[in-house]
């Protein structure tokens, strides 16, 4: 079993030596394709880590009608904002926290302060806050609707364009690096199929003294997962030193304002996923070629 | 034992290329089987060793149906066979010894079985002394060898030959059918030859099965001995024989009925 292991790896070893060349080539492709690929998850994961972090600080600020007043009320408001859908938390302001606030906030304009010390134009409010930034538009909609509550305010159509922006970027980036792959894919197939043909003889005598199926591919999946994984190993190390170059010179912000995704263990993840693309790509583009050489006879 | 039950084929592009063939071999037979180009040959050995399957009727080899193999029973159905080329298809970069052993490495075989048995058949077709050497420093003839000995390494119970002595002169010809006969007797291995070389036919008679446009128009037991035959089955005069002897046949069983 491990003799017959061993020396499928040496004969995919023994392939890729042989068409050196062709390898090669392909396994430069790969690099290219596979680079664009690890590109691209590092700005959609950081991506998504941002959206994340915009979502999560929006929430709606919805303030209570005049009229509602006492404590048995506010409770009641309170439970109905709570079994919306999508609402994470309710935190209760009243207004004279918020005219606090406001002073705290404003301590130059005094006597306005001292005016409206005892004629408090502020209203109760309940800071809302979501479970997921795509709820947002829809629970505002639905406090809008809640009786008792006179107005909902948030953080400004601003953050919605930006999230938006953001799910583009995001899905686009998810459609490229599935492009590549497939791209990837091809090109090992290319090579592999060339490989073969020029192992034609073999595949012939292998199949006319009753080698299997699965004996006769073995090889060129092992030829096809070497230059899979030697295509990865380029992509991987660039991205590494570039990110953590990246990281360095901005502190692990992105313009100062986002957090990026701290290098560890995050580039470790990515080169396990590269490498993982990699044989997948290898083992899937070679499999294809020779499934279709080997349908060619019974 | 093979047999062929009302078997006929039919190419996807529409060629019929053999019509309601019917035929019994038996274990440790030696059989020829001759016809001009294009009358069937290649394509009854491809319907026997599994590559095509009958369009219709059936082929037992061995109380195994042929045409009835999942795709996946075929490799181990196949060990059963050995096949031999007239272009040899020997691995260039391997020497003769490699080239042998080669085939029974893809099935799997432990490495003392194979330096047994490779040494044993380099013996039986007298190129013990060449194992080091490569297919391109051989002679045609000797290269011929190399791939009889490889389709003989796994011993199979039936050897197919399609036109093994194609690219061979007529005295390299006969040492190799001297060897397909020494294998017969020696293995006890079936052996079918396909062949239009009718000279080597002649000179080593056995039973040959004639085929002409897809139908089996003779079965002679003892071969051409007596026959008065061109050296080329493809000339026109011998068409002109075997065709006048088909027709014969024919008439006779139109009179019979
Ligand atoms: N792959 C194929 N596709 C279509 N027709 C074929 C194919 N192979 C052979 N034929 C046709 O089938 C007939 C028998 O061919 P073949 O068995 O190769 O004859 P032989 O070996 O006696 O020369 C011929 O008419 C030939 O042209
Ligand atoms: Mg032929």
């Amino acid at each position: 079993m491990f003799r017959r292991l061993f020396r499928h790896i040496k004969e995919g070893f023994v392939g890729v030596g042989r068409h050196f060349g062709m390898a090669f080539s392909s396994s430069a492709s790969v690099t290219i394709a596979l680079f664009l690929v690890g590109l691209f998850l590092v700005l959609t994961y950081n991506l998504t880590i941002i959206t994340k972090d915009i979502e999560q600080s929006i929430s709606l600020s919805a303030l209570v009608d005049y009229d509602v007043t006492g404590q048995g009320a506010i409770n009641n408001l309170e439970k109905e904002l709570l079994n919306i859908e999508g609402v994470k938390e309710v935190e209760f302001r009243s207004k004279d926290d918020e005219f606090t606030y406001y002073v705290e906030m404003y301590p130059d304009i005094k006597e306005f302060n001292e005016y409206y010390r005892d004629r408090n134009p502020f209203h109760d409010a309940f800071l809302v806050s979501v479970e997921d930034g795509s709820m947002l538009e829809s629970v505002k909609e639905q406090v809008q609707k809640v009786n008792g509550i006179d107005s909902v305010h948030d953080g400004g159509s601003n953050t919605y364009l930006l999230i938006n922006i953001l799910e583009k970027v995001r899905i686009f980036g998810g459609i490229l690096v599935v492009a590549l792959a497939v791209l990837a894919i091809y090109l090992i197939y290319n090579t592999i199929s060339i490989t073969i043909r020029a192992r034609d003889n073999e595949i012939w005598i292998m199949k006319n003294v009753g080698a299997k199926n699965g004996y006769i591919r073995a090889p060129f999946l092992v030829e096809g997962i070497i230059i899979g994984v030697l295509g990865s190993i380029v992509p991987i190390i660039v991205l590494i030193i570039i990110y953590l170059y990246l990281f360095n010179i901005s502190n692990g912000t992105l313009l100062g304002v986002f957090t990026l995704v701290p290098p560890y263990p995050f580039l470790l993840q990515l080169s396990l996923i590269l490498v993982g693309v990699g044989i997948l790509v290898g083992f899937l583009g070679s499999y294809l070629s020779v499934s279709i050489q080997l349908r060619n006879k019974r | 034992m093979i047999k062929f039950k009302k078997v006929s084929y039919t190419y996807k592009k529409g060629v019929h290329a053999l019509f309601d063939i019917n035929l019994n071999i038996e274990d440790g037979e030696f059989v020829y089987i001759i016809g001009k180009t294009g009358s069937g040959k290649t394509t009854m050995i491809s319907l026997l060793d599994g590559e095509l399957v009958p369009s219709s009727g059936s082929i037992i080899v061995s109380n195994i149906n042929v045409g009835k193999l999942k795709n996946s029973k075929v490799p181990l159905y196949r060990r059963n066979i050995g096949v031999v080329f007239q272009n040899y298809r020997l691995l260039p970069k391997k020497t003769v010894f490699e080239n042998v052993a080669y085939a029974m490495e893809v099935i799997d075989t432990p490495t003392k079985k194979i330096n047994q048995r490779v040494r044993e058949v380099l013996k039986l077709v007298g190129l013990s002394d060449k194992y080091k050497s490569l297919p391109g420093e051989l002679s045609g003839g000797q290269q011929q060898r190399v791939a009889i000995a490889r389709a003989i390494a796994n011993k199979p119970k039936i050897l197919i030959a399609d036109e093994p002595t194609g690219n061979l002169d007529s005295d390299t010809s006969n040492d190799i059918i001297a060897l397909f006969e020494r294998i017969n007797k020696e293995e006890g291995t079936t052996i079918l030859i396909v062949t239009h070389d009718l000279q080597t036919v002649k000179e080593f008679p056995k039973r040959t099965i004639e085929l002409s446009s897809g139908h089996i128009i003779r079965d002679l037991p003892n071969g051409l001995v007596n026959e008065n035959i061109p050296k080329n089955i493809n000339s026109d005069d011998y068409f002109d024989t075997t065709a006048k002897l088909y027709f014969k046949e024919e008439i006779k069983k139109d009179e019979n009925v």
